[in-house]
């Protein structure tokens, strides 16, 4: 997508934008407002108050244990790739003011897949939540289950929801944000779980990866798997523009502080 | 030639198909004597099945647990059950022939069975879309799982699906979110859940009945993250010619799963596989059930709750360390 070092051309409207003008305006397309995938740390920037996160959990980290083909070798590329040493961000901050615990996921690592350190990171997350009795917010960005830890990556999903009902049955109020793409697994657990869930414009979100219905050669709407389509079926309860996400986010809180 | 029958199988069948044979042929001349000689064949037949079965790879149990003549949870419906009700509403829009249940008895204990099918025949299998659920499906049974903790019956899940069903309607109907309500639901029921992987435990279409204080498994069954197509599909950016090595890669059979602690007990399956003595497969069944309800009988609701949502809780491997973290 990068014509140059300074500009790029737009994969939805094809405006040729400078870089800078992208990142200044929160990786939205200025021309026609796509929004473009951010980093964990990016996100957090843009969610929390400034100083105010404190990441928990950071010494968790992947392991082989199933010795699948290569997976030590992709564990180590992404590690370098994306800096981040455990896949997702976890921890306490404030929003608004509000303290609150925050998990934030990053789609750099195995392709923002879901295995037993991302279960075990949401899972002390919402721990954490319903020890302080604080408000949980999670952003998801996932491609799925991870297909190397197998099925031990499936019962992730159990695992996650049992925390989610328990930090339900203690009152505790979950905002889920579903970003792009968010699929398999985590939208058939945590993410789907929240007391209310947003999403960001155009975000890709389903559960059947986009190969797997394509391969059954159904005409399928322009909008299959877009937040607004979610929307419209009844799922998802608001669409909310990137640079809005954090004032919706405080409104939300104030309501059950 | 049977076209359902597996490679490793046919020299145990073509076997078996000459002592059926020979057996006749004694019987029209009784003047021969063959039976010392024919019990020898028979001993030989049955170790060369052992040995093939001792050494089948992952790959050859997934063929196992997808055998068209496998037993499906009908006849365990049928062979174990006494009096089953179907109840087929999920109260919303449909109803799902991959995913059936109701009401029935197990053993003088009333209770309430939810059950996967593929069907047997064209027919059959077009009506159960070969077994991937549907959004109605969850949502019956999510239905059922209210019921069961209505009336405080304990909640018998039979699993056997390749997965979630991948059409655009499902996605639509909001499959994921029906899936994670199951998950939901059935971390807070207050009765006893045993769940019984028959045959393809596939991905969030399994686990959305399969969230147990008990879960057991066919010793040919596999229960797996996607089916091995799709991980190779994912792993190897193919269109599933890798399926054989995904399988290996993620082991997804009953030894390894009671490895790792993802299921309690293997029920050990006849000579051959399940398809090859269903009656044999229908009472091991019937005497694991036995044992776990009676275990989980005996509990309280807060001991299942709490016994359940810890078994899923400390599911996981991976590392913790300040020094080797990378």
């Amino acid at each position: 997508m990068e014509k140059t070092q300074t500009t790029f051309t737009c994969r939805f409207c094809n405006a040729d934008i400078k870089i800078e003008a992208l990142t200044k305006n929160l990786k939205v397309c200025p021309a026609c407002d796509a929004h473009y995938p951010m980093s964990a740390q990016e996100r957090l920037n843009l969610l929390v108050d400034v100083d105010s996160f404190e990441e928990a959990d950071t010494n968790l980290y992947s392991i082989d244990a199933l010795e699948f083909p290569e997976y030590p070798d992709k564990l180590e590329r992404d590690i370098a790739k994306t800096g981040l040493r455990s896949e997702m961000l976890t921890g306490a901050a404030k929003i608004g003011g509000y303290p609150i615990a925050i998990a934030i996921g990053d789609v750099g690592f195995i392709g923002g897949t879901c295995g037993a350190v991302i279960g075990e990171k949401v899972t002390r997350c919402i721990e954490h939540a319903c020890e302080t009795q604080l408000p949980l917010v999670i952003v998801s960005v996932s491609g799925g289950m991870r297909m190397q830890e197998g099925t031990l990556a499936l019962m992730q999903m159990a695992k996650t929801a049992a925390a989610c009902t328990e930090y339900a049955k203690n009152g505790g109020f979950y905002i889920s944000v579903m970003t792009d793409p968010t699929f398999g697994g985590a939208t058939a657990s945590y993410s789907s779980l929240g007391d209310v869930i947003v999403a960001e414009p155009g975000a890709r979100i389903g559960f059947a990866g986009p190969l797997a219905v394509a391969s059954l050669q159904e005409e399928l709407p322009e909008n299959f798997q877009k937040a607004e389509s979610l929307v419209a079926h009844g799922f998802i309860d608001h669409i909310v523009h990137r640079k809005d996400m954090r004032q919706l986010l405080t409104d939300l809180i104030s309501y059950t502080y | 030639m049977n076209s359902t029958e597996l490679d490793f199988e046919r020299p145990l069948i073509e076997l078996e198909r000459h002592l059926i044979q020979l057996d006749a042929f004694t019987e029209e001349h009784p003047d021969l004597d063959l039976t010392e000689g024919l019990a020898a064949l028979k001993q030989n037949a049955d170790s060369l099945t052992k040995q093939t079965f001792q050494k089948l790879s992952r790959w050859d149990k997934v063929r196992l647990a997808r055998h068209p003549q496998r037993p499906q949870a009908p006849l365990y419906i049928d062979s174990l059950l006494d009096d089953p009700v179907e109840l087929r509403s999920d109260k919303l829009y449909g109803d799902d022939r991959a995913l059936i249940g109701g009401l029935a008895w197990f053993d003088e204990q009333p209770i309430v069975y939810l059950a996967q099918q593929k069907g047997t025949n064209l027919v059959e299998r077009q009506e159960m879309n070969f077994g991937y659920t549907h959004p109605e499906g969850y949502r019956k049974a999510r239905r059922l799982m209210r019921l069961a903790n209505k009336f405080n019956r304990p909640l018998i899940c039979f699993v056997d699906t390749p997965g979630a069903h991948f059409d655009l309607r499902s996605e639509e109907y909001g499959q994921a979110s029906a899936i994670a309500d199951n998950l939901a639901e059935m971390m807070q029921m207050r009765v006893p859940i045993l769940v019984i992987i028959i045959g393809e435990g596939g991905s969030g279409g399994a686990l959305a009945i399969a969230v147990g204080n008990r879960v057991l498994m066919m010793e040919y069954a596999v229960y797996c993250v996607a089916p091995p197509e799709a991980c190779s599909g994912i792993v190897w950016k193919d269109k599933g010619e890798h399926a054989p090595e995904a399988t290996e890669g993620y082991k997804p059979t009953a030894p390894d799963l009671l490895k790792i602690g993802i299921i309690d007990q293997m029920i050990k399956e006849p000579l051959g596989g399940a398809h090859r003595d269903p009656e044999a497969a229908v009472r091991n069944v019937k005497r694991a059930i036995k044992k776990h309800l009676n275990e989980l009988i005996d509990m309280t609701e807060e001991q299942l709750i709490q016994q359940r949502y810890e078994r899923y809780r400390n599911l996981g491997l991976y590392g913790e360390d300040d020094n080797n973290c990378p």
